[in-house]
């Protein structure tokens, strides 16, 4: 259903779709390295078209990424398999790193990020500081040239193979909120930093707790101005409820898929659990359709509260999706392969899939701000509702 | 505002919009009515086709139209829905139009269509009977070819704004099978009966033809593929006055939980309320998406659209509903007056879903056509 023709008389759609069609010419997919192919994107400037040029972007309108995507996912080049690995460097903390942040930290930044040299993690939730962001507690505090950070985060995804970290930390005292906080870029790597795996429900530690011991943050590393922490959060939280992913079959199809499969495996066709697939099929196709709209919507570089409710409709759909599959397993979601300690990347699928992602989907409306979180998104900035009086 | 030839390019949606917005806006009843669906006032659907053009959009331009698509009709279902429209809109242009079109009878469409474009010809298609399956299939009704033209023979039922039309095209089999024929209902051997509708905005009726004179509109090698492309057309339709209803219903409660206050708040700062609406613009949107989709497939006769048709109308009969529903609950005692407008979304939604096949019937079809 892909559809690029809407605007091929545009100019920089043709630009953009003769960059894709070069890059293809001079590197392959199919023979080039992963890791080469993508620092030859980034130089082309089709890492995100939206940046400036010669910072992986060309200075266009951020919509026609959607395009790259699309012509890149159909020639078999490396897409958003490769991005999974580094989701939310390259979707959400690079956004936030151009508006907030210093052409110097852009250079030092976004190739290796982007071709997946340096993996990044999102160090901003805290025990006490959940849904709730505004009460985190991890203090920064200046000392000569340098910020010392002391404090804990938990619930951080991909912390453990990260080599780099964008840290929310406390500037001003516990009472000022969100006015008082900033944005650091961390090197996770520091001894002062102690990263320690969190398990999940199906035995994986895709999260970790990382407290911080005295690290020592240089000064250039702060992102923006030392109370402008909040913004920095808000940027990164408004892209991670996008998917950039428009031109993929989009995640709804591909849970969708797995449990046709399931479905198509049983003899009978109980015209109940029939009805019931039907009706997922039809939410994942309203589903993928929204995303890409959201996904062509897109400003330069501010996407609008919107992707919540892409967020709100997969973390649903998905959970609807896996629970019909383990209703189609029948007995057979008795059975579980093993909640041994493991890395998602280091998973080796079991035969028992349909059922770790039915556990697992759990934790889509938690993640990324809960479904609880989206409704009041949606319901304040979307439709325009009043705030809930603070007591 | 006109519309000539071919789509219109997107950015003058806006002031289609703004126009239909205001016409629909003056035609509104002031009064819902009780005993049964009022007749067609039709000085206000004559000004509808001279001054907007309505009923001739997807009519050629040498039949007196504009000549523009389904994309600009689907935006007229939109404004048509938000505003309950009490006009003859779903049959004279979401069925009757498509229906002569698709017939590809260039004497048809010259007798016919110059009049419904002008305003002066209400027309619907008869293809249910009193089964009421509404999935195009094989009927009843029977049709003779004689030496001196076509005789027609059965029972309509559920037919769309029967008692209003002056042209009722007829789906009924033949010996040499399916056949769309056109019948005065003025002539002899038709009679129509109004049925009361659950939905007093659109009205109903039973057409009963004994040998009733008709004229052949498309033969056994054109009337299945012109009813099965009517049908999708007219859902895609529907889907888009589902949508409109869905997103006047949402407005009016977003609106209502901002301005009424309880316990010292607007409700809408509750999060039982906020939440709800949330969910509700989650559902009309996808709604909205599913509808497009649709809108687009057909348009282009993409190979997925009977696929796509029934996947729009059977989430949004479902969506359209339940924002209704939800309407009355957060407006209250006033939300289940008679005096107020939410029941009458609630009916049109209940009867629209209903309307060219319930969502179970849809989804039915799409568990055989996604070979699920």
């Amino acid at each position: 259903m892909a559809t690029v023709s809407t605007a091929a008389s545009d100019p920089d759609m043709r630009r953009v779709v003769t960059l894709v069609e070069e890059l293809l010419r001079e590197f392959p997919p199919a023979t080039t390295d992963t890791t080469e192919f993508l620092k030859a994107q980034f130089d082309r400037g089709l890492a995100w078209v939206q940046f400036p040029a010669g910072r992986g972007g060309l200075g266009l309108p951020r919509n026609l990424q959607v395009t790259v995507q699309e012509l890149l996912s159909a020639a078999g080049a490396p897409t958003m398999d490769h991005y999974l690995g580094n989701a939310l460097g390259v979707g959400m903390i690079a956004p936030a790193l151009v508006r907030h942040g210093r052409p110097d930290q852009w250079d030092a930044y976004l190739r290796p990020m982007f071709c997946g040299e340096e993996i990044w993690c999102q160090l901003f939730s805290e025990p006490a500081a959940g849904s709730d962001l505004s009460a985190l507690r991890t203090r920064a505090v200046l000392d000569g040239d340098d910020w010392v950070i002391n404090g804990q985060k938990i619930w951080t995804t991909a912390a453990h193979r990260a080599g780099r970290g964008l840290l929310m930390a406390r500037t001003g005292d516990l009472e000022s909120r969100h006015r008082g906080l900033a944005a650091f870029v961390v090197d996770m790597r520091d001894p002062r930093v102690d990263v320690r795996p969190l398990r999940q429900i199906d035995g994986s530690a895709h999260l970790n707790e990382v407290y911080f011991d005295d690290l020592r943050v240089p000064a250039a590393d702060l992102i923006g101005a030392p109370d402008e922490g909040w913004q920095v959060a808000i940027t990164i939280m408004m892209n991670e409820r996008v998917s950039i992913g428009g031109g993929s079959a989009g995640e709804g199809s591909q849970a969708l898929a797995e449990v046709v499969e399931v479905w198509r495996r049983r003899e009978d066709r109980d015209p109940v659990m029939r009805d019931r697939l039907v009706q997922l099929a039809i939410k994942t196709r309203a589903a993928d359709l929204l995303n890409r709209k959201a996904a062509r919507d897109l400003a330069v570089d501010n996407p609008g509260p919107e992707g919540s409710l892409a967020k709100l409709i997969y973390s649903q759909l998905k959970q609807g999706v896996y629970e019909f599959g383990m209703d189609a397993l029948d007995s057979e979601a008795l059975l579980f392969g093993s909640y041994a300690f493991h890395h998602p990347e280091d998973h080796v699928p079991d035969g028992f899939e349909i059922q770790r992602h039915y556990l697992f989907a759990r934790g889509d409306s938690i993640g990324g701000g809960t479904s609880e979180v989206m409704r009041n998104v949606i319901g304040e900035r979307v439709l325009g509702l009043p705030k809930e009086p603070r007591p | 505002m006109t519309v000539d030839g071919a789509r219109l390019d997107p950015s003058e949606y806006d002031e289609l919009r703004q126009v239909l917005r205001a016409f629909f806006a003056r035609c509104q009843p002031s009064e819902p009515p009780a005993e049964h669906t009022p007749p067609l006032d039709r000085g206000p659907w004559l000004r509808m086709a001279r001054e907007l053009g309505v009923q001739g959009l997807l009519v050629p331009e040498r039949w007196g139209g504009a000549g523009a698509t389904l994309a600009e009709v689907g935006l007229v279902f939109e404004e048509a829905g938000r505003a309950l429209h009490p006009f003859p809109l779903l049959s004279t242009i979401g069925l009757a139009t498509p229906a002569l079109l698709a017939s590809g009878n260039e004497v048809a469409m010259k007798r016919y269509l110059p009049g419904i474009a002008d305003g002066s010809r209400v027309a619907t298609l008869a293809f249910v009977e009193p089964a009421g399956r509404w999935n195009p299939g094989s009927y009843d009704t029977t049709a003779v070819a004689r030496a001196d033209g076509w005789q027609v023979s059965g029972v309509k039922d559920y037919v769309l704004d029967g008692g209003e039309a002056d042209l009722v095209l007829v789906v009924a089999d033949s010996a040499d099978g399916q056949v769309m024929l056109a019948v005065d209902p003025r002539q002899p051997g038709v009679r129509v009966i109004d049925r009361p509708a659950l939905d007093r905005s659109r009205s109903l009726a039973r057409v009963e033809l004994e040998a009733a004179p008709a004229t052949l509109v498309a033969g056994p090698g054109r009337a299945p593929e012109a009813l099965r492309h009517t049908v999708d057309t007219a859902l895609v339709c529907l889907a888009a006055e589902q949508v409109g209803g869905g997103e006047r219903c949402l407005e009016m409660s977003v609106g209502h939980a901002r301005e009424r206050v309880q316990f010292g708040r607007p409700i809408g700062s509750f999060q039982a309320i906020k939440h709800r609406c949330a969910d509700m613009l989650v559902e009309l949107e996808s709604g909205r998406a599913l509808q497009r989709a649709a809108l687009e497939q057909v348009l282009h006769h993409s190979p997925d659209r009977h696929i796509a048709t029934a996947m729009a109308k059977s989430f949004c009969s479902e969506m359209f509903r339940h924002l209704a529903a939800e309407n009355i609950q957060i407006h209250g005692a006033m939300g289940f007056s008679w005096e107020f407008e939410a029941h009458r979304h609630y009916k049109r939604a209940t009867a629209a879903a209903v309307l060219f096949g319930s969502p179970l019937d849809h989804r039915l079809r799409l568990a055989e056509l996604l070979d699920y």
